[in-house]
């Protein structure tokens, strides 16, 4: 699934991990949850291996949708539980959101729907203030209103005890706001790893004569003709700011769709 | 929030058996009702005999051996259910690893086995007081003196049934088929060795009966910990 990847996260900063679906987030981190061995390379948190490792589970926290509690067990007793385990956790953080979006401490687990139990995983996961936050596509079937309380409680929690927090999410624009850096997985592999100001800077968006594109064309991560006027996206660095082109800002989450686009044009193409 | 080294793999153990018996309570109460209920229901061994001047004498023999059967299939499928997907995924909403759980895993088994043994010999005694309450019977004999060496001798075979019932739970998780064949292959080798096996473990002494099953236990349990070890902890 991951092939070639090379990076180091520095701590105590939130990360967009950004990708297609299949593109291999999951897999970057179940790795660095110590939940998969890599086939090849080396994983290092904080001098550790992280595979197997008691010291990176407890300082770890991996939320993703496949989360379980056993059978049976009210949210009260997964609370309980979860103070007994994880040294810093927050038992009056925990109830007060969970009060706040209205899940029962008395309700069963079980029993709670998609979008609950995603609120419930991720209120779970920010009361055990572990060093390492793992949020693999944490606001899966949360509804608006929930959603942007959920990630106004991971910047408020953020702000007050930093820790190192990496949000997955195919929806950029969303955690934009939330966000200091950004790394981007395309089929496997790190296509981009960089800070948010500086994707937001990557790529320009060209519009002109096809004609005065043409020199850009080898460097376009996407282009369209329509009408007379073409329109090309390119890395930054390629434009020289020539005057009789219209230039305009490329958003990050259109970056972050151009560099993993695996063809040029768009879905309107396939109907011509 | 600062990453913390002074991480104490016993004390994780610990809390883990200690969640486990919480989580899992309800599987322990499952084995106790039904061993109540085959100790009520089991068909003792009675006698009946008469004497001249209408005397009529019953005696029934009070065995652990429907409960004991019963108990070793209800600890088996329970360590087959302790090593399910659904479990496994389950053990990782806290901090954990192959090593940590599976070693928990087999001190709640043999917590389980211990509560169950005394829950076996009580509910026959329980049966007993009963009988002989409702029934005005006498007892004979040490019927409702606890036996240590019963005692040991049941909690040995339920260890072993766990034991199995776990390495069987662990690789059915690895390999479904290479399990079926495997058990299919090992039921065909055993009905021809049966009797042999009986020999082995039975002609001796009850000590060296008890040893035997225990060596079969830890080399099942080793087994188990060394397959669900090579296994990465991934949610099912």
């Amino acid at each position: 699934m991951l092939k070639d990847v090379s990076c180091q996260i520095e701590e105590h900063k939130i990360i967009g991990l950004i990708g297609r679906n299949g593109a291999g987030k999951s897999t970057f981190l179940n790795i660095l949850a110590g939940h998969i061995k890599p086939t090849a390379g080396k994983v290092t948190i904080y001098q550790d291996n992280p595979f197997n490792s008691i010291t990176t589970a407890t300082n770890t926290m991996f939320i993703e949708e496949g989360m379980t509690f056993p059978n049976g067990n009210n949210i009260a007793r997964i609370l309980e539980i979860a103070k007994c385990f994880y040294p810093n956790w927050q038992q009056e953080l925990a109830e007060k959101l969970l009060q706040y979006v209205g899940i029962s401490l008395n309700g069963l687990y079980d029993k709670l729907s998609k979008g609950q139990r995603s609120t419930f995983n991720l209120v779970y996961g920010l009361s055990a203030r572990c060093a390492i936050t793992l949020l693999d596509e944490p606001m899966n079937g949360m509804d608006e209103a929930v959603r942007a309380d959920m990630y106004r409680a991971i910047l408020k929690e953020y702000i007050a005890y930093p820790r190192t927090i990496i949000i997955s999410s195919h929806h950029l624009k969303e955690i934009e706001h939330l966000i200091e850096e950004i790394l981007l997985i395309n089929n496997g592999q790190v296509a981009l790893h960089k800070e948010l100001e500086e994707v937001q800077q990557f790529a320009v968006r060209l519009i002109g004569q096809p004609e005065q594109l043409e020199p850009y064309r080898n460097h376009a991560l996407f282009e369209r003709n329509e009408g007379p006027l073409a329109e090309i996206i390119v890395e930054k660095k390629y434009f020289n700011g020539h005057s009789s082109i219209q230039s305009e800002a490329v958003s990050a989450s259109d970056v972050c769709k151009y560099v993993t686009a695996n063809r040029m044009g768009g879905i309107d193409d396939v109907f011509k | 929030m600062m990453y913390s080294n002074n991480v104490s793999i016993w004390k994780n153990i610990v809390s883990q058996v200690k969640w486990k018996l919480g989580a899992h309570n309800s599987a322990v109460l499952t084995i106790v009702i039904i061993q109540l209920i085959i100790a009520a229901i089991a068909n003792h061994g009675s006698m009946r005999g008469s004497g001249l001047n209408n005397m009529q004498v019953t005696e029934y023999i009070y065995s652990l051996d429907s409960v004991m059967m019963v108990s070793v299939v209800a600890v088996a499928a329970t360590c087959i259910a302790l090593s399910s997907k659904r479990t496994q995924s389950d053990n990782l909403a806290i901090p954990t690893t192959r090593l940590t759980a599976s070693i928990s895993t087999i001190l709640f088994i043999w917590i389980i086995t211990f509560i169950t043994t005394v829950t076996a010999i009580v509910s026959q005694n329980l049966v007993q007081v009963v009988k002989i309450l409702v029934l005005d019977l006498d007892i004979i004999g040490r019927t409702l003196v606890p036996s240590v060496t019963v005692f040991f001798v049941f909690y040995f075979i339920l260890l072993c049934a766990g034991a199995v019932g776990y390495f069987i739970g662990v690789m059915f998780s690895l390999s479904k088929i290479v399990t079926i064949l495997s058990g299919v292959l090992f039921i065909v080798y055993l009905a021809k060795v049966e009797q042999n096996i009986f020999i082995w473990l039975l002609d001796e002494s009850y000590g060296m009966f008890m040893l035997k099953i225990l060596l079969i236990a830890i080399v099942f349990y080793a087994l188990a910990l060394f397959v669900n070890n090579r296994q990465e902890v991934r949610r099912g």
